[in-house]
Parts: structure tokens; C-alpha cells; sequence
């Protein structure tokens, strides 16, 4: 219900002392360290930032995500639709750390080892390339690597397909008779032969050769003739796929040491923050100070802890009347769920009103109504109470889900509200507010009624902070005066209200004239009070005047309830009557219906469930926080271990717990 | 039948009320989620992460399709027989504002979605932002819904 009370806090203490200390506050996790820059005048105070060690342990890091992904894809771990991190307890924890060692080195050894598979890939498809470049010459019976005899030599090689063959050996036994050819496949492209002949005709053989566009080929790295180096390759190949098969193993015994990697890994990363945070204290020779801000009620337990267990001294004070504090709100379980929305915005400035408790209710009612048909209400709240029963979550993700299922319910709601169950037309006469589909024009006015009211609203937290501030006379010439004018206006329009009918001359649009120009006159007396010079005070409220302009806008723009609303129901019903329309076969009839009717309907709710959901957001961003909301506030992030994959649960934090109200970190 | 009867036929201009409700702001719509799902797919060829957001940013477009093809059925549902020449003008001209500004709504939709994407693609958490800047744009196509529903109702 509140933006939590923030405290400032200084330590002054040891460097010897900095590490543990930095790891005490680092395992409370509740203090916002403040960046200090050195002055430069001052010789000897220094920022003790190391990017060295930084960056050696993110080095350290990504060996461990490779290695970690490397398991991931030769033994994949089973993973749940939400992950969320493990929880494990201070000793357990460092019951792990200790082995860190062995556990780094098994990193190590995983890496390596897919480094060798790599290798062997690549020398399997090497020969592989070769054994298949072997098979045109796997009928040639001579050894591939030998170009000479004593009086002989041998020529391997191709000519193209393109060149009778028979005219080569006839060309060739004619002009060298003391050759003999040996003939391996033939291609798509080349014939492939071997030439042995006799020494004394080689410049004969060769000059007919390039006649005959012969290309040679060479085999270096092997002996014997083609069917034994294919041969030879084989065996090559299959110890190689043994070996690989090895480092596999190799590496599916070491995945189960994965927990303890992705434990160690995480604390790598909070040596990583640790290292971090150091940078951001002013240090000398021998001291160090950290500031920061810390939330009031966890003060007094910290600064006792620290105070006993190091030799520093230790000071709080509150933030002075107009110093801006980091914000972070304190909100209920059921509260807390509207927090992705106000983060979507930004967060209110640290002397605002927290709006949480205002706008949930808001945001939901609006959601319900503009997805508005119950029959999807259930089904959200069905699944999202199945998904928080099941499943641990993160928090964020936590609070999502939480209020998807709040948005379940406010449509349930919505849909006794309409009549308006999965598109069933027969179903509108149950209707408890009005149904939508058969009187558009009067849902048109209740959407307007429902953004006065919203707006009205934002307009009343604007008096709370005004007030606040003690603001008293802001608070009723701003809010109150406002109020009169605007309420005055829209009785005015009473009228003009589609689908209410009332005449122009009944009493309450009667009152309503004499309640605006009440209003416009004490606008008009109050707005230019803030102007130095005397016309400035006279004619300053008229500008105010235009606000009602304004207003109308933003009343307008909560028509799109009414049109959001329509879309989802009619588009419903247009699903049901199509999936009846099918004559034919009672079998066939009743397929297409089923299969109608699913898919329309999930469409129809994906489509409308998205409208409602960022409509709703636009609703609360532009005419409700706009009413009130200055925002601008700076979020309070505590120094704490940015971990992966497990959240460890350290003793000392166990100091601060408080009741069960959440925080939004 | 001469050509010319067409124009007399009640039925035939509330057909064409329909056909213009839905084509044209379908057209619109099938460009902005066009356009906006070019820059979308640029965004998470880089950061695959921004799936989610960048996908909800293309989507906004294809409403002002759907508020057509709402009021194209209403305007068919009001089709029959004993359908006046004044009705059948009137069906016509309500479905105008629905498909007209249905498609120059869902074009610049398109495109201030496509600023939103490339601003996510930047800076991640200011996706409620972008959203609003597009939201910005479709509060006329949701009043021209409106106005074509009233004038449908009313006939």
C-alpha cells in the first residue's frame, strides 16, 4: 500500500574489512549502494575499480555457460514451462563452493572434450571425402602413390567424359605403343585412367596426353591401391566414431555433476557483483566509505549486525524534507499483482502515493469489460490457478500470472454483468447490468460513467497528494473546484446521452447548468492566483477553462470499452451461428461444428484477451495516471547476487524477515 | 435486369456497405501488421528475447480488420427481402466510417508500431510505452466502430 521509507546509510570501515563486509551486506540484500565519484582536488581518494579482475571472472563465467550449454544439448535437462530458480539453503551452498576446484576443472574438461569432438568431426569428414574421391579408381589394382618404377612410370588422372574413350586408347596405342592403360569408372564428367609406359617415351606420352586434355592427380598421403587406402580409411573412421563416442560418455558422466556447475557458476557471478560494488565505494589507503539507502524498518538490524561483527562506524539518517529516495513499493498479496502495470509506466516519485491499491481494482473491472464475455473469464482463471497451484515461479512471472487470473475473475464478473457467456445469444436475457449487443447505445453511456468514476478517482488522489504535501487550498482549488465545473458539464450533456433519453428541461440538467457556471466562476476566481502581475491573476483561469475540453476527450476515449466489448461478443456469436450452419451427415455436421467452434473461439480470445489487456494499460497510463501521478521516481535496487540458476537462502537474511507484505525489487 | 437497377436494389447497396466496412479496413490492417512484422522479425533476428513484445506491437494493427468485419456482419445481418431503397442507401453509408478510417487508422498504426519495435529493440522496457503510442492511434478507428454501429442500429 506504500512506497516503502527509505533510509541513508554511511559506513566508514577498514579495506581490509571491505570484501566480507561488502558480502555481509551483499547476503542481506536490502541496500541500495550509491555510486561515489572521487573529488578530484583530493589526493589519494580513489575509486577502487579493477577491470582486470572483472573481466578474468567473466571470463571464468562464460567457460561455465559453454560448458552448461554443452550439456544442454547432449543431455538435455527435462525443463518445465516456467522455470524458476532453485532455492538452496547457506550451507549447502558453500558445502558446493568448497569443491570448487574439482568443479572447475570438470568445466574445463567438458570444453576440452567438445573441443576434440569438434576435431573429429571435421577429421571424419575429411576422410570421409577422401574415401568417396578413392571409389572412381577402386578398380585400378596398382599402388595409387607410386609414379615410377625402374623402367616405368605411372600417370593417374582424368580426361573429360566429353572425349571418346575408345579414340584415346586407339590415338594412344598408335603413337606410343609401349604404354598400357588402366581404365577406373567413368564419370558424368571425366574418364578415369592410369598410363603406365615405358620411360623412354615419357615427353610422347605427355605431349598426347595434353592433346587429349588428360588432368593429373596425385595421392600423397597413401599406399597401396585404392580398395586398400578406402579400406585403411574405414578403420580410421570407426576408431574415430569410437573415440567420439568415448568423449560422449566422458561427457554424459560429467553432466552429473551439473548441479554443482550451475552452483558454482552462480557464485562466480556474485564474486562478479562483488567486485562491482567495490567500485562504486571511495576508498583510501587503509579505508573505505559506502553509501546507500536502505528501507527504514530494516535500518536498525543492519547497523547492528555490522556494527558488532566490524570495526567501522555506522550511520543512518533520514532523507532530508526534499530529497528524492529510491522507490520501492510495499504492496499485499493480492495488491502486489498490479505491479508489471505500474512497472510499465515507471514508478511514482518517492513522495507520492504508492497508486497500486487504486488502480488494481481499475485495471481488472476494465479488463473484464472489454474482454467481456465470462466464458473466457473462466478459462483464464482456470488456467492461471492451475499455473500458480503448479508450478514455483519467479516473482515477477508470479505476479503476471496473478493478475491474468484477477483479470479471469473481473470478466466472470463481467460476464453475469452482460449476459455474455462464450457468444451464446440465448444467454443475454440473463444479463444483470445490461447486454451490450441489444442496447449498444445505453453501454455506450455506462463506459462513460465507468471512466468518470476512473477519472474522478485519479482526480481524488491528486487532492490525497496535494494534501500530503499540506497543500490544503491547492487541493480544493485544483481538485474540488474542478470537480464542481466538471460534474456540472457532463449533467449538462445528460441529454445528449444515447440510449438514457432524458429531456433537455428536467431538473437535473436544470441544476446541472447552475452547478457549471458555479464551477467556472470559482475556476475563474482561483486559477490565476499563482500569477505575479494583476492581469495574470484576472485572466489566468481561462486557460484552465479549456481543461473541460479536455475532459470530454478522455471521456470519449472510454468508448472503446463499448467497442472492445461488442467486438469479442459479436465476433463470439458470428462463431456459434457459423459452426451450426453445416448441413450434411449428423457425424460430419458435428465435426466441422467442434472445429468451428474451438478455433474461433480461441482465436476470438487470444485476439480480444490482448485488446483487453493493453487497452486497459492505456486506460490507466493516459486518463487515470495522468490525473495525478508525477512519476520520474528511481527504482531501489538492493545490492544482491544476480544469480542464474539458484537463489541461495543465507542465514543472516533471516535477521530481516518481516510479516508477509511483499516487495517489488 | 439493366445495369442501371442495380442502383435501385436496396440489397445490393447494403452488400456493398459490407464489402466496403470490411475490404478496405482489412486492407489497412493486413499493411500495418505488414509492415510492423518486417521490423519485427529485423529485431529478433538480433535479440531473440524480443519476441513477445515486438509480437503484441505487430498485432495492434489487425483490430481495425476485426471492427469491420463486425460491422460487415451487422450490415449482413440486416439484409432481407423487404429492405427500402433508403435503408438499403443507409446500411451503404454506415459502413463507411468503420472501413475508411478502419484503413488509415491501421496504416499509421503500422507504422508507429514499427517506431515502437525499433524502440524496443533499443531500449527493451519501454515496450508499454511504444504501446501507447500506437494505442494513440487507434482510438479512431474504435470511434468510427462506434458511430458505424450506432447508424447500423438504427436502421
Amino acid at each position: 500500500m506504500a512506497v516503502v521509507k527509505m533510509n541513508k546509510i554511511t559506513i566508514l570501515g577498514l579495506k581490509k574489512e571491505r570484501s566480507s563486509l561488502l558480502e555481509s551486506l551483499m547476503k542481506f540484500g536490502v541496500v541500495d549502494l550509491k555510486e561515489e565519484k572521487p573529488d578530484e582536488n583530493l589526493d589519494g581518494i580513489y575509486n577502487s575499480a579493477d577491470n582486470n579482475e572483472v573481466a578474468e571472472i567473466d571470463a571464468v563465467i562464460s567457460d561455465f555457460e559453454r560448458a552448461i550449454s554443452i550439456l544442454d544439448s547432449y543431455v538435455p535437462k527435462k525443463q518445465s514451462l516456467f522455470s524458476a530458480r532453485k532455492i538452496i539453503s547457506e550451507s549447502d551452498y558453500l558445502n558446493t563452493i568448497k569443491q570448487r576446484e574439482d568443479i572447475l576443472s570438470c568445466v574445463n574438461k567438458i570444453n576440452d572434450l567438445e573441443d576434440e569432438i569438434t576435431k573429429i568431426k571435421s577429421e571424419e569428414n575429411r576422410l570421409k571425402n577422401l574415401a568417396l574421391s578413392l571409389d572412381p579408381w577402386i578398380n585400378i589394382d596398382i599402388p595409387l602413390n607410386v609414379s615410377e618404377t625402374k623402367y616405368t612410370f605411372c600417370l593417374m588422372g582424368t580426361i573429360p567424359a566429353t572425349r571418346n574413350y575408345q579414340d584415346f586408347l586407339t590415338d594412344l596405342s598408335q603413337k606410343c605403343p609401349e604404354s598400357v592403360v588402366l581404365k577406373g569408372e567413368t564419370g558424368s564428367e571425366h574418364h578415369y585412367i592410369a598410363i603406365i609406359a615405358h620411360k623412354s617415351i615419357k615427353e610422347e606420352v605427355a605431349a598426347l596426353l595434353r592433346n587429349w586434355g588428360f588432368n593429373r592427380i596425385t595421392f600423397n598421403e597413401l599406399s597401396g591401391s585404392a580398395r586398400e587406402g578406402k579400406e585403411i580409411i574405414e578403420d580410421n573412421l570407426l576408431e574415430l566414431a569410437e573415440k567420439r563416442q568415448r568423449n560422449l560418455e566422458s561427457i554424459r558422466k560429467l553432466a552429473e555433476k551439473r548441479e554443482e556447475i550451475e552452483i558454482v557458476s552462480d557464485g562466480y557471478r556474485m564474486e562478479k557483483a562483488r567486485i562491482e560494488a567495490k567500485s562504486k565505494l571511495l576508498s583510501t589507503r587503509s579505508v573505505f566509505v559506502l553509501k546507500g539507502w536502505l528501507p527504514k524498518d530494516h535500518s536498525g538490524k543492519v547497523t547492528d549486525y555490522i556494527s558488532k561483527n566490524y570495526f567501522c562506524a555506522v550511520n543512518i539518517e533520514e532523507p532530508a524534507e526534499d530529497e528524492e529516495f529510491p522507490v520501492l513499493l510495499e504492496n499485499g498479496p493480492v495488491v502486489e499483482s498490479i505491479s508489471p502495470v505500474i512497472n510499465m509506466y515507471g514508478l511514482p516519485s518517492s513522495r507520492e502515493i504508492d497508486p497500486s491499491a487504486i488502480t488494481m481494482p481499475f485495471y481488472i473491472f476494465f479488463f473484464g469489460l472489454m474482454l467481456g464475455d465470462g466464458g473466457y473469464g473462466i478459462i483464464i482463471a482456470l488456467i492461471t490457478a492451475f499455473i500458480l497451484k503448479k508450478f514455483r515461479l519467479e516473482d515477477s512471472t508470479r505476479r503476471f500470472i496473478k493478475l491474468l487470473f484477477y483479470c479471469g475473475l473481473a470478466t466472470i464478473f463481467a460476464g453475469f454483468l452482460y449476459g455474455s457467456w462464450f457468444g451464446i445469444a440465448s444467454l443475454s436475457g440473463t444479463a444483470l447490468l445490461i447486454s451490450p449487443l441489444d442496447e449498444p447505445e445505453l453501454m455506450m453511456s455506462y463506459s462513460i460513467l465507468f471512466g468518470i468514476i476512473h477519472m474522478y478517482a485519479g482526480m481524488f488522489m491528486q487532492a490525497l497528494n496535494l494534501i500530503r504535501r499540506k497543500q490544503y487550498l491547492d487541493a480544493v482549488f485544483d481538485v474540488l473546484f474542478v470537480y464542481i465545473m466538471n460534474t456540472g458539464f457532463v449533467l449538462l450533456l445528460l441529454p445528449y446521452a444515447p440510449g438514457l433519453s432524458i429531456p433537455g428541461d428536467s431538473s437535473i440538467v436544470q441544476a446541472g447548468k447552475y452547478v457549471f457556471i458555479t464551477g467556472v466562476i470559482l475556476i475563474l476566481l482561483t486559477q490565476g492566483r499563482k500569477s505575479k502581475n494583476i492581469i495574470g491573476k484576472i485572466f489566468g483561469g481561462i486557460p484552465k477553462l479549456y481543461d473541460i475540453i479536455g475532459f470530454f476527450g478522455d471521456c470519449l476515449s472510454y468508448i472503446r470499452i463499448l467497442a472492445l466489448g461488442l467486438a469479442s461478443a459479436i465476433i463470439g456469436d458470428i462463431v456459434n451461428t457459423l459452426s451450426f450452419s453445416f448441413g450434411g451427415m449428423f457425424l460430419i455436421k458435428f465435426i466441422f461444428a467442434a472445429l468451428i467452434l474451438v478455433v474461433g473461439h480461441i482465436i476470438n480470445f487470444a485476439l480480444n484477451a490482448l485488446g483487453a489487456f493493453v487497452h486497459s494499460c492505456r486506460l490507466q497510463f493516459l486518463e487515470f495516471f495522468g490525473k495525478f501521478l508525477e512519476g520520474g521516481g528511481e527504482p531501489f535496487i538492493p545490492f544482491k547476487a544476480k544469480t542464474k540458476y539458484i537463489i541461495v537462502k543465507h542465514e543472516i537474511s533471516k535477521l530481516l524477515d518481516t510479516g508477509a507484505k511483499s516487495r517489488i525489487a | 435486369m439493366k445495369f442501371i437497377d442495380l442502383f435501385l436494389n436496396p440489397q445490393a447497396w447494403a452488400l456493398s456497405g459490407a464489402v466496403v466496412a470490411f475490404l478496405v479496413s482489412a486492407l489497412g490492417s493486413a499493411k500495418g501488421c505488414g509492415i510492423a512484422g518486417q521490423a519485427a522479425a529485423g529485431v529478433v533476428a538480433e535479440e531473440p528475447s524480443r519476441f513477445g513484445s515486438t509480437m503484441i506491437l505487430q498485432a495492434l494493427a489487425s483490430t481495425q480488420a476485426i471492427y469491420g468485419f463486425v460491422i460487415a456482419f451487422m450490415i449482413i445481418g440486416k439484409i432481407s427481402a423487404d429492405l427500402t431503397l433508403e435503408q438499403g442507401i443507409s446500411l451503404f453509408v454506415a459502413g463507411l466510417p468503420a472501413g475508411i478510417v478502419g484503413y488509415v487508422s491501421a496504416v499509421f498504426q503500422g507504422k508507429v508500431a514499427t517506431a515502437g519495435i525499433h524502440l524496443v529493440a533499443k531500449r527493451p522496457e519501454a515496450v508499454g510505452s511504444g504501446i501507447i503510442y500506437a494505442l494513440t492511434v487507434e482510438l479512431f478507428a474504435i470511434l468510427a466502430l462506434v458511430v458505424s454501429i450506432l447508424m447500423v442500429a438504427k436502421i
